[in-house]
């Protein structure tokens, strides 16, 4: 009996430490095969996009360039002055010494990252150092690891930031691919059509021959947009609307749940989409007649797991009609911002549905979700 | 007789410890080598989709259990043979040998699992295996040796114990149990070189080329703190989980004579535990410190990166440890008469206990997401968040650190009277070093505020110190004061059964803590098999979620205290005898 109860007590306390572990946020390990890149025919914009992903991301440099004292607060600070003061300090005396003009940023910037030493900020010097050895590694070797364009990308990002034009080549094809290896929850996507499916875009834009209409359309956007919008636009979908639509309809976390290989792969591909005739879903063929008709016209499928489509950015609507009344459902596609799902986050659904949908096609839509099974 | 044995035997020891001779002597088998392998993703054995890291991991922490519990226990048998030698009573001489009793039924199984996981590591991650070999050389036959030496002399050690009891012998039984200790820990050095030198390599050029000796790539900057850091670790391990053993034998035995003798046991092992385990938290302290001077990458990883929720784990473990512990001290408190007098303080270190352990699970420093941060209205909580910086962990750790100790000066206290004269006087200066003490340490702790971070670190020195006066200044006082006091009757076997599982909650904690640790420090190598020399492209080369590693933990955890308590049961069997013929 001892010995039962022993194990008993053990065995219990261990679960306690598992479980506690579980309770924990979790970072989830990216499982996924190192993916590469190329960045051929990348922009200046875009070299900017890739440098403040990597600064945060494979740079590691957030890691101590931050708020905690560390390192200096590279983003938070006035680069542009601080830039020139550091050209002109008198502990200098590296390859950019007693230059100007954003040229001399860039080599003394280049310099920093591969020879940390040269010069070391006042107080952030290894400690017994006196200011002459930094604790900085050197990012073009391990552990961290950048390619030449990698370190262009990032001298790119902190010139813009210091409001110069940056000074650095543009990749060319022969320059080596960029590591997609950034901070991800799942394994990295290499087609567009995949990438479209995942984060489910054509449920709201015309993309994989949904001829969805809720988002604008991206035919021929490369004509309109750089690369860098197009980028900026996926990341910070507020940031600009585009006439006639309304703000806080697109998600504006695909910065981080978006892997940096799969906004280079989305954003080539939709710079090279063809101008496209807009098509209206519904708009010129009277309301649909059928629940799926509906659940395609308004791209439901895109966000909820409806008809196959896996959807998971909305809640899982199996079963619904046992939880929900027929007025529920209805007043949920109507006005969805009355009442948000546990576990999901408000401003995600369209909430014009009242207003574009025809009654017929509100009563089939709700008639086919109190017959969805679990 | 006996000063010639021991001149002959520290001959031996100086000679194996000395790194010309012991772990620079592969040396002259040279061996030129352009670098580190480059083992791509495809170079790394699939075999029945068996997980790789997995089957390493696990038998990797199992032997690591194993052996830290075998190289520990001889250390301290020796110094409670030692004990029975300098006071005279063999209750000690005893206890040393039921330590060696339950070492020997684990030390075959240590062995086992060392087979194992060297199995798995040829088999799964030859490449690594094979530049290891070619870095150490002949360190690795060295080391075949010494674990034969190993063998020898504990098998020695123990089947002598009664044939070498008494009279001069027993110091050649106690040269003998010196030479295992010192065998042990030479085993447990040159291992911590092969752990170490992958976290911070030596004596390799960028390109893991051989550029210097074996003994370069032993002294690697992680391997004293690592050693320090698991010498002491071993022995709070080791007693912890003798005190389990004197836990269950306590609860199993009806005898109140054999009651008696494991509650001894187990406030031994107790003591023991504590013993390893009050200075632990600073040898963390300097491995940490050590991380941040080679890599400060890799030190922001472990504690303000993707790995720092497992301090708060970390965290929650030590807090069990140490409360179940102080537990178990004040339920001592009701062995002996006097010890009421002193269980009215028990409720104000428990606060102190319950305070510190709250401060130091509230984390600071930690990935957030944009969204969490919006949540939160900052990186840390606007009003918990200062209490997760090292200031306030380095104070409440210390504090807790200070009660724990008072905890067992107490139940000291309890049985001894003290009849010297300056009695007096000598509680107002242990009074009086407990109170400056802790001005110092929640001072310098306030001092860490308004401070910068360089400073902020250095303010961590004067607490350590303050806890270190606190103890080694109560102890001095009380050695003297309590010279010739009138002892009372300490009342062994009058325990609650709460109170052992109370000491069974040190083994379990201490070996998940164990898990843990073990798969951080491997972490932070990220996606390296030799930081920054050699690339870990195999297809689990990535940090497994917290709760991955929790259920490995704890499968390897469940696994260890199932052959523990294995090994338990067969001590017991051992003891047991059938009625003779009649």
């Amino acid at each position: 009996m001892t010995f039962l109860r022993i194990i008993v007590f053990s065995v219990v306390m261990m679960l306690f430490f598992q479980g506690f572990s579980h309770m924990l946020p979790q970072v989830e390990p990216d499982t996924s095969p190192p993916v590469e890149v190329s960045t051929d025919g990348l922009d200046m914009a875009g070299m900017i996009a890739l440098g403040e992903e990597l600064f945060s991301g494979k740079g590691t440099c957030t890691l101590c360039h931050n708020g905690m004292g560390r390192a200096p607060d590279t983003l938070e600070m006035d680069l542009s002055a601080i830039f020139f003061s550091r050209l002109g300090d008198a502990r200098y005396t590296g390859v950019a010494a007693g230059k100007d003009g954003a040229k001399a940023v860039e080599g003394y910037l280049r310099e920093s990252m591969q020879d940390p030493s040269v010069f070391v900020v006042a107080g952030f010097g290894k400690k017994g150092s006196n200011d002459t050895v930094s604790p900085m590694p050197v990012v073009d070797a391990a552990p961290i690891e950048l390619s030449p364009v990698e370190m262009n990308a990032v001298i790119a990002f902190l010139q813009d930031r210091a409001a110069f034009e940056p000074t650095v080549p543009l990749p060319s094809a022969d320059d080596v691919p960029v590591a997609g290896d950034a901070p991800a929850v799942d394994a990295a996507l290499t087609d567009p059509v995949d990438i479209i499916d995942e984060y489910g875009c054509a449920a709201c834009h015309d993309l994989n021959e949904s001829g969805a209409d809720i988002g604008p359309l991206l035919g021929g956007i490369g004509n309109r947009m750089s690369r860098a919008l197009v980028m900026e636009a996926i990341i910070d979908p507020n940031a600009v609307i585009a006439d006639g639509f309304d703000a806080d309809f697109m998600p504006d976390d695909f910065g981080e749940t978006m892997q940096l290989s799969e906004l280079i792969v989305l954003s080539t591909y939709l710079m090279e989409l063809p101008e496209a005739a807009p098509v209206a879903a519904g708009d010129d063929e009277g309301p649909a007649s059928t629940a799926i008709e509906v659940i395609d016209a308004y791209g439901c499928g895109g966000c909820h797991d409806l008809e196959g489509s896996e959807g998971d950015l909305g809640p899982n609507l199996g079963g619904i009609g046992a939880r929900m009344d027929r007025a529920q459902i209805k007043a949920a596609i109507i006005d969805p911002e009355a009442e948000i799902a546990d576990g999901f986050e408000g401003g995600m659904m369209p909430d014009d549905f009242g207003d574009g949908m025809a009654e017929s096609e509100l009563i089939l839509i709700v008639d086919y979700l109190m017959n969805l099974p679990e | 007789m006996k000063t010639s044995y021991l001149i002959a035997l520290i001959v031996v020891f100086v000679a194996l410890l000395a790194p010309e001779f012991a772990l620079a002597a592969g040396d002259e088998v040279s061996t030129v080598l352009e670098g580190a392998p480059k083992p791509s993703r495809l170079d790394y054995p699939l075999i029945a989709g068996i997980s790789a890291r997995t089957v390493a991991w696990s038998m990797a922490q199992m032997h690591l259990f194993l052996a830290a519990f075998v190289l520990a226990v001889p250390l301290f048998a020796i110094a409670t043979e030692f004990m029975s030698v300098a006071t005279g009573d063999d209750r000690f001489d005893n206890m040393a040998r039921e330590f060696m009793k339950i070492t020997m039924a684990a030390y075959s199984l240590t062995a086992l699992v060392g087979g194992g996981l060297l199995l798995s590591l040829l088999v799964f991650y030859p490449h690594l295996m094979g530049y290891l070999i070619k870095v150490f050389r002949g360190q690795m036959l060295i080391y075949a040796l010494l674990f034969g030496l190993e063998s020898i002399t504990l098998y020695v050690y123990f089947y002598s114990w009664d044939a070498l009891r008494r009279g001069n012998r027993k110091w050649f039984h106690m040269s003998i149990g010196l030479l295992l200790n010192t065998v042990g820990l030479t085993l447990m050095f040159v291992a911590n070189a092969w752990a170490s030198f992958m976290m911070s390599p030596a004596g390799v050029d960028a390109a893991g080329a051989i550029t210097g000796t074996v003994w370069e790539a032993t002294r690697n900057p992680l391997w004293n703190p690592l050693n320090l850091h698991r010498f002491l670790d071993n022995i709070a391990y080791g007693g912890a989980i003798v005190g389990g053993y004197a836990a269950y034998m306590f609860l199993a035995e009806k005898d109140p004579v054999k009651k008696a003798h494991y509650d001894w046991m187990g406030y031994t092992s107790n003591f023991i535990a504590i013993l390893g385990f009050l200075p632990l938290p600073f040898a963390g302290y300097w491995l940490m410190a050590e991380i941040y001077a080679y890599s400060q990458q890799m030190g922001i990883t472990a504690m303000g990166g993707i790995l720092a929720w497992l301090f708060i784990i970390q965290a929650v473990l030590i807090g069990t440890i140490m409360l179940a512990a102080n537990y178990y001290l004040w339920s001592g408190l009701m062995r002996t008469d006097r010890g009421a007098q002193y269980a009215k303080y028990v409720k104000y270190i428990a606060v102190v206990l319950v305070g510190g352990f709250l401060v130091w699970v509230t984390p600071h420093t930690l990935i957030l997401t944009a969204n969490e941060i919006q949540t939160l209205g900052g990186t840390s909580h606007k009003i918990l968040g200062p209490l997760g910086i090292m200031p306030a962990k380095n104070t409440a750790v210390n504090l807790m650190l200070v009660m724990t100790f008072l905890s067992f000066q107490m139940f000291y206290r309890s049985s001894r009277v003290p009849t010297v004269s300056w009695a007096k006087s000598g509680n107002m200066v242990v009074i009086a070093l407990y109170v400056v003490g802790i001005v110092n340490i929640v001072g310098a702790g306030m001092y860490g505020y308004i401070t910068p971070t360089v400073y902020k670190v250095g303010a961590s020195v004067p607490q350590v110190l303050s806890t270190l006066m606190i103890i080694i200044g109560s102890v001095i006082i009380d050695v003297f004061m309590l010279r010739g006091a009138k002892a009372e009757k300490v009342h062994w076997g009058r325990m609650s059964e709460r109170s052992q599982y109370a000491l069974f909650v040190l083994p379990v904690a201490f070996t998940w803590l164990m898990g843990l640790m073990g798969y951080i420090r491997s972490s932070l190598r990220t996606k390296w098999h030799v930081y920054t020399i050699m690339k870990d492209n195999s297809p689990e080369n990535y940090i497994p979620s917290l709760g991955d590693a929790g259920n490995t933990i704890t499968a390897i955890t469940l696994g260890f205290m199932a052959i523990m308590v294995f090994v338990f049961w067969l001590s017991r069997l051992g003891a047991t005898k059938q009625e003779s013929r009649s």
